[in-house]
Order: structure tokens, then sequence, then C-alpha cells
């Protein structure tokens, strides 16, 4: 279970109070600067917040080490930019570092249809490729939060309807997501909660079927 | 698939202290035992030689107050060095020199003063050369760190000049109104020779010296340029002697080598006086660049080294204690001789000092 | 790769250990108590070409990494600068003929003080951006350069003095002994251990310090030790050699363009690469007999001018 209390960030976000359980799929909705990759980030803890507002099955996790944050929490960042070449191979191994092993990494290439690309580099890839290599990253840290920005940017639609296909499944094996998104139409079908964030104020938070969620957008 | 070694988390405080503390032992250990009992280094001790041998014959002292101007000394020892020569059969400098020599310092001194003129030296030659021909008073100014040079001319005379050529005294050089420069067509910076010129002052430029002719040329030139054509002469006349009397003294120069040092060994040029005045003395100047003198001195193997260095420091315990140096015939034998570089190094009259010192290391 | 790897270094050991002015049989019957230029001097210098070389090479591609930009150095961050500017002092007072390992610890004490300034100043709201940083190298590197110049005009009148900086800041490996050896060697290995030790690491880092963080790296203990390797090897390789330029920046740069940017394979290919690049330098020197340039000149008009060459091929910089 993952407890957010009263996590804010000066000037960019208001104090915030969230609780995920394992098997939801929490939509954080916004317009652009609403707030969503700031409250990404700082349950991450790689903003500067008090280490007691962010709590994993009833301890805080920021007090945790970086090592054991990761085994717990896996970030898809919005900003997709590597200044260096790696193989996708490479590049989704780094996702077992926080388990000090190399692992097989074939099932998360599988699950990303990247197995055919493995000795690719990243960088010759396309926007929608780059994502889904930061995706099988993100799975081969086997993190049992996945914390995902805008991650359905560069898709098209037959590859969103796989994204979410498997979102599902990771839900349905215990994982908590958050997905920071803002196309409302996906987040309307698959996601099982949404918190809405304008000007890094929360305006509504709940299980989806209960939000009118157009109407904080029209 | 390998499996990567897990590194457990390490707790930070303690754990860090100990991998630094560590690290730093290492290093320290290390060093500790490599450079234990290494290599004295040069401690400026005093000259080896504790009683010159030379001075008996001639006397540095006597040499050192005729090249500041005495020109009563100059004429005395030029006729007593003849007269030695004469007794002993040996060269002597042309009678006609010699007498044109008594003849100048007797009229040097009865002359009174005459008019100065205002001189302003850019170089150590020319300042050097201009102290000794011509009042100290008639200079406006001093090269840059000439002061510094004191085993020629010391504080008391340098005192008298106030101002120093820099930059920065442009101005207060243009104020005291000097009638002639004497500069370096080699070095002078071109914006000061620009300013001279600019100010209408005359401006005498001469080239590097390169051996004893260019620097008497010199000094030919600049007694006439201050109207102390007198001076001038017998100046020349009695470098000339002087060198002269240097060279009949009997010298060991068999497999010996001159070398500099600062911070590691250099080779003479013979490009410079330095260089002439080792060649005058019969001692080798290889032409020869090399990447590791080192290698090379020992293929040579020197029975005698002459080493010119800052303040004359002894480097003889330094040489003894190096494995590769201690090889040497001349370090084993303590054949090794020390010249004060500052002197070796001189780019005015004053090499006549310079001679005197290489010929007192050459004594056996 | 490995087989033409291993040629090349017993080419160049070869190569430098034969080449001097005393003939090779001569050296092989000297007696070994004697004083033997290959064992006293050749192979010191084929040391610490090797150790320079790696040292240089691999801080440029580890602060490459670090700063998510293929072209950072050493002397970028104002390491370099800062190291000479201690060694200045130690030269001068000639502490060095005392204290044989002032040299090094002068110029890393140098090469890390300069670091520590870097990153107090680069740090906003205890978070250090790598812009910043960047830009706070550069800063303090003119200011370096400039209160270096200063010194030295000041010290104008010491022509001999000037003259041996000058010859030490060409960077040379003239008259090379064991001294220089142990000098650097201790330093080295430490920082080279660290380097490779760190190696996922700097992989993780290359990505950006937030990504790193996420994929559980702990960045602020990981990026300091890397700088204080960095600031060993530069420091080290400094009081070895002198000024060695462009080497760190370039080589790396190069041996990515062939082996990738994966730091397991890349930190031991600069190492190997820039070992044998040094060495090639100073032996194609004292073949040519080239005494009008050091190597560190050498190496910065190599370096200068390829750099050029690399800026005109865009496959080198289509990076995402």
């Amino acid at each position: 279970m993952l407890e957010v209390r009263e996590l804010s960030f000066p000037e960019r976000l208001h104090p915030i109070t969230l609780t995920c359980y394992p098997g939801e799929i929490h939509a954080i909705l916004g317009s652009n600067g609403s707030g969503k990759t700031t409250l990404l980030k700082a349950l991450l803890g790689l903003l500067p917040v008090p280490n007691n507002r962010v709590l994993w099955r009833g301890e805080p996790l920021l007090q945790k080490t970086r090592l054991e944050i990761s085994r717990i929490v896996a970030w898809l960042p919005q900003q997709l930019q590597i200044p260096f070449e790696y193989t996708v191979e490479e590049f989704v191994g780094m996702g077992r570092y926080a388990h000090g092993d190399r692992g097989s990494l074939e099932p998360y290439l599988l699950k990303t249809d990247l197995l055919a690309w493995r000795h690719r580099l990243v960088h010759s890839l396309s926007q929608g490729e780059k994502q889904r290599a930061y995706f099988a990253r993100a799975l081969a840290t086997e993190a049992s939060v996945l914390l995902l920005d805008e991650p359905q940017a560069h898709l098209d639609l037959t590859r969103q309807r796989q994204f979410w296909t498997l979102l599902t499944r990771l839900a349905e094996e215990g994982k908590i997501i958050l997905v920071a998104n803002h196309d409302l139409h996906s987040s309307h079908r698959y996601c099982t909660h949404a918190t809405i964030l304008e000007r890094g104020q929360c305006v509504a938070q709940g299980p989806v079927l209960t939000l009118d969620i157009p109407r904080f957008f029209a | 698939m390998k499996m990567w070694p897990k590194r457990l988390p390490l707790k930070q405080g303690w754990n860090s202290a100990l991998l630094y503390f560590l690290a730093i032992a290492f290093v320290a250990t290390w060093w500790l035992f490599f450079f234990s009992g290494q290599v004295t280094p040069p401690l400026p001790t005093p000259p080896l030689r504790a009683k010159p041998v030379l001075e008996s014959i001639v006397s540095r002292q006597e040499l050192l107050q005729a090249l500041k101007g005495d020109f009563a000394l100059m004429g005395d020892l030029v006729l007593r060095w003849d007269r030695e020569a004469q007794h002993r059969h040996l060269n002597r400098l042309p009678p006609d020199k010699v007498l044109r020599a008594h003849y100048l310092a007797k009229t040097i001194s009865l002359t009174p003063n005459k008019t100065a003129l205002k001189i302003l030296p850019q170089t150590y030659l020319a300042a050097g050369i201009l102290l000794t021909i011509a009042t100290p008073t008639d200079l406006v100014a001093l090269p840059r760190g000439f002061r510094e040079q004191t085993y020629l001319f010391d504080a008391a005379v340098t005192q008298q000049i106030p101002l120093d050529v820099d930059h920065y005294t442009t101005e207060k050089l243009f104020l005291a109104r000097p009638q002639i420069a004497f500069v370096s067509s080699h070095y002078t910076h071109p914006a000061a020779l620009q300013a001279l010129a600019n100010q209408g002052v005359p401006i005498h430029a001469s080239p590097n010296c390169e051996n004893v002719a260019d620097v008497l040329r010199e000094i030919e030139i600049a007694g006439r340029l201050i109207g102390r054509e007198q001076e001038g002469e017998l100046l020349q006349l009695f470098i000339e002697a002087a060198l002269l009397k240097l060279d009949q003294i009997p010298k060991e120069t068999k497999n010996t080598l001159f070398l500099s040092y600062y911070d590691h060994f250099y080779l003479p040029l013979e490009s410079n006086i330095t260089g002439a005045l080792v060649v005058r003395a019969g001692l080798p100047l290889p032409k020869v660049q090399t990447f590791e003198l080192k290698e090379k001195l020992i293929q040579w193997n020197p029975e005698t080294l002459v080493i010119a260095t800052p303040r004359s420091i002894n480097l003889l315990p330094f040489l003894q204690q190096d494995p590769g140096y201690s090889q040497l015939q001349a370090v084993r034998k303590g054949r090794v001789r020390f010249v004060d570089d500052e002197v070796m190094q001189t780019p005015t009259h004053s090499l006549v000092l310079a001679y005197y010192d290489l010929i007192e290391a050459l004594q056996p | 790769m490995k087989l033409t790897l291993g040629f090349l270094f017993l080419l160049c050991t070869a190569l430098v250990l034969a080449t001097g002015d005393t003939p090779f049989s001569q050296l092989l019957q000297a007696d070994f108590a004697e004083w033997n230029p290959l064992w006293h001097e050749r192979l010191p210098r084929l040391i610490v070409l090797f150790l320079t070389g790696a040292s240089l090479a691999v801080s440029g591609a580890v602060l490459q990494a670090l700063f998510q930009n293929p072209l950072a150095s050493p002397s970028i961050l104002g390491v370099t600068c800062g190291g000479c500017l201690l060694v200045l002092p130690v030269f001068f007072f000639q502490w060095h003929l005392n204290y044989p390992f002032a040299l090094p610890v002068a110029a890393c004490g140098g090469s890390l003080l300069t670091l520590l300034l870097v990153y107090a100043l680069a740090r906003r709201k205890g978070r250090v951006e790598m812009g910043t940083l960047i830009l706070t190298g550069i800063a303090l590197s003119t200011f370096f350069l400039a209160a270096q110049g200063a010194l030295l005009y000041a010290l104008r009148d010491k022509w001999q003095f000037v003259q041996m900086l000058t010859e030490w800041e060409g960077g040379t490996s003239a008259d090379r002994s064991w001294k220089h050896v142990h000098m650097q060697l201790p330093l080295t290995l430490i920082a080279l251990s660290g380097v490779l030790y760190y190696r996922r690491e700097i992989n993780l880092l290359a990505l950006g310090e937030e990504e790193a963080l996420s994929l559980g790296v702990d960045v602020p203990t990981v990026r300091w030790r890397l700088f204080l390797c960095v600031s060993l090897l530069t420091g080290a390789a400094l009081a070895a050699m002198g000024v060695i330029a462009f080497f760190c920046m370039l080589l790396p740069h190069l041996v990515r363009l062939f082996y990738g940017s994966n730091a397991e394979k890349l930190l031991p290919a600069c190492m190997a690469w820039g070992a044998l690049s040094l060495a090639t330098v100073d032996i194609t020197l004292r073949a040519f007999d080239v005494h009008l340039l050091s190597i560190g000149n050498v190496s910065a008009l190599i370096g200068g001018l390829t750099f050029l060459l690399l800026l005109t091929r865009k496959r080198s910089f289509s990076y995402a």
C-alpha cells in the first residue's frame, strides 16, 4: 500500500494526500504545468521533501536507501534524452542494477515487443520505440509501484491499446500504477482511480467512475 | 548469465571513513617506503675550494675593482701583466697597446669632469658598460632586475640611480629627458622603441652578443656615443689584457665537461658568451641535442666536471647518491667544481670575471 | 581485437625500451648494480607513459558520463588548472627536492580543492545541476589561469624558473625515473580501481542524475567518489609528466566511436588505447628527434586537429 500524506513542494504543489492499493491504476490528470511531474518526482524522492510524507506499507519510503527505493518504485520519465549510444539490451539491463544481477531480460523485451531489436542502439529508435525501451527498463526493475509520466505520448493507437492491456495485466498481478496523463479517454477507460490537479492543487480525487472527469477539462 | 556480485550498500559514516583511511594509508605507506632514504637535495653550501688558487697570480678583487671603473688600476694591471709576461717569455699584448693603455689611464685621471650626457640603458650589456665608463649619475634608469645582480655593481652604486626601466615608468623616463638610449635590436619591446622614437631620443640598438669581440665592439660604440672614447678604449684594452693573462694560466682541461644546472642539467650553447668562454678555455662544446642527457653523460664519462649552479651550490653529495651520476669518473674521484651561474650567464663586460671563475675551476 | 591490442602493447614496450643512445647489446651486458638506462630510465618512462595515457583517457570518459556531455574533460572543471596553480609554489620554493612526494600531493591537492570549490559553488538548494557545474568550472579555470599568469608575470625576471615551468607545462617524458613512477602509481591504482568498481554506476549516471537516482544509484556518494578518482588520476598524471592537453577529452570520444558508450567496455578500452596512444606519440617524437615541440604540445596539436575533423563529421554528433 502506498500512502501519500500532505506531500507538497514550494510553489509547484499544494499538499496532496493519496492512497493506492495493489491492483489500482491511478491516473494523475491535469493540464501542462499542473504539477503532475512534480508529484511523481516528489514521490520518488527526486525533489527535496520531508521524509515522512510518503509511506510504503506503513514505513516511510524516502528514509530507505536509494537501492531499496528503486526496488519498490520504478519511474518512466517524460523527457527521453540519451546523450550516449547504448544498445536496447544494455539499456534495459540497467533496470536490473537495483537487484545487482544481470537477470534474463527476455521477458521484459517480449512484453514490450523489443526482442528483435535488442542489439540496436536506443538513440536510433523512433520516439515510440524509445518509450517502449524505457518501459521495458521499468519492468526490469520488478518494482511494485510504477510511476509513468505521459507514457503514451508517442504511441500510435494500436500500441496504445497494447500498452494499456499490459498495464491492466500488471495491475492484476498486484502492482500499483500511477500514470500522469492528459488523455481523458484512456484514463476514463482503463484507470481505476484518478486525481485531478490544477495549478498544483488537487481539485478532485477518487474512483474514476465517481468522478465526472470531462467537467474539469471543459 | 554471469551473476554480478551482490554489493551491499555501504553504510555511510564508518564504512566510508574506513575506506578513505585505507586508501590514504596505502598511499602513505607506499611513499614512505619508496621515498625514505632518498637522495638529499642540493643544499646551498659554500664552494668546495676553500682557498682560491688563482689569487696569487691574478687577484679577483682587483679585477672586480678595475671593472667597476677604476681606470688607474686598469692601467696598472695592464702594465704589471705585461712585465710578468715579458719576464716569463709568454705571449704579451702588443707593446703599442700596452703603452696606449698606460697613456689613457694617465689622461683619464688628469682630465676634469667632462660634460655628461643623460643616458638610458635598456639592456644589461649597456647598463654594465655605461656604469663603468660613465658616471653612475649620468644614467637616468637601470633595466629592471639589474640591481639584483650585485656580483659586479652593488647597492652603493645602483642606489644613485632611482628609476627602473619598465612599462610603467615611461612618463618618468621621458621627464628625465635622456639624450641617448641603448636598446636591444632583438628583445626590446617594439612599443617602447616607438615611444622613444616619438620622444625624439636617439637610439643605439645592439644585437645579441655572441662572443667577446661583440662585447668589445659594443664598448667601443658606447664610448664613442657618449663622448667617453678614452674610457671605452681603455676598458677594451683591459679586457683583452685580462683575458690574455688568464689564457696563459696553466689549466687541466683533459676530458673535462662544462654544464649548467637549474633543476636539471643543461649543455651550454655556442651562440652566447658563456659558450664562447667555454671554448676559449679549451673545453668541448658538444653540438648535440639529446632527450636523455643523463645517458649521454654516462656515455661520455668525463674525468672532471665544471658545473654552473645558482650561488655555486655544491651538488656533489647529490651526484654521489644518484645511481646514474655516481658512476661518472668525475663524481667517483670527487673532481667536480662549481661556479656561480649568475656570473657565468653574464652578458656584460664582467665576462672577465666569468672567465676567471672558469679558469679557477679548471685548476688541478 | 584483444590480440591486436596485445601485439601493439608488446610493440610499444619493445620500441620504448630499445630506443636510446646506448646500444642494446651493451645494456644487456651491463652490471645491474650500476646505473642501467634500461632499468633506471626507459622502463620507468614506459610505465609513466602507459599510466598517464590510461589515467587521462579514463578521467575524460568518466567526466563525460557524469556530465552527460561527450565533450567534457577535467580541464573544463578547472581541475588541471587548480593542480598547476598549487604546483607553482612547490617548484618555486623547491620543496620537491626535499620531499619528492610534495609534487603529487600538491597536484592532487590542487585538483581536489578545485573540485570541492566547484562543487560548493554549484550547489543550489542542496542539489548540483550539471549545467551550473560546468559554468562554475569554466569560471574557476579562467580565474586560476589568470592567477597563474599573474604569478608568472611577477616572476618574469627569474627566467630560469619561467623556462623550467614552461618545459613542465609543455609536458615531458624526458629523464623520467622510478621516482616519477612511485609518485604516480599508488594514486593511479586506487583511482583506476575505484572507477572500474563503479563502472555500472557510471553507465547509469550517464543517463542523468534523476534517472540514476530512480534506478537505485546513491548518486551523491558515487559522484563524489568518482570526482575524487578523477582528481587523483589527473593530479598524479600532472605530477609525473606535466600537462598533456586534449588527451582526456578527445581519446574517450574516439574510443567511444568504436566501442560504444557502455562503460564496462569503454573504460578498459580507454585505458588500453590511452596508454598506447601516448606511448606512440612519444616514440614518434624520439624517432624523428623532435626537440622543438614537447609531447604535450604535440598531443594538443593533434587533439585540436582531430577535434576540428570530428566537428565536420555529422555522425559523431547525431545523438538523440
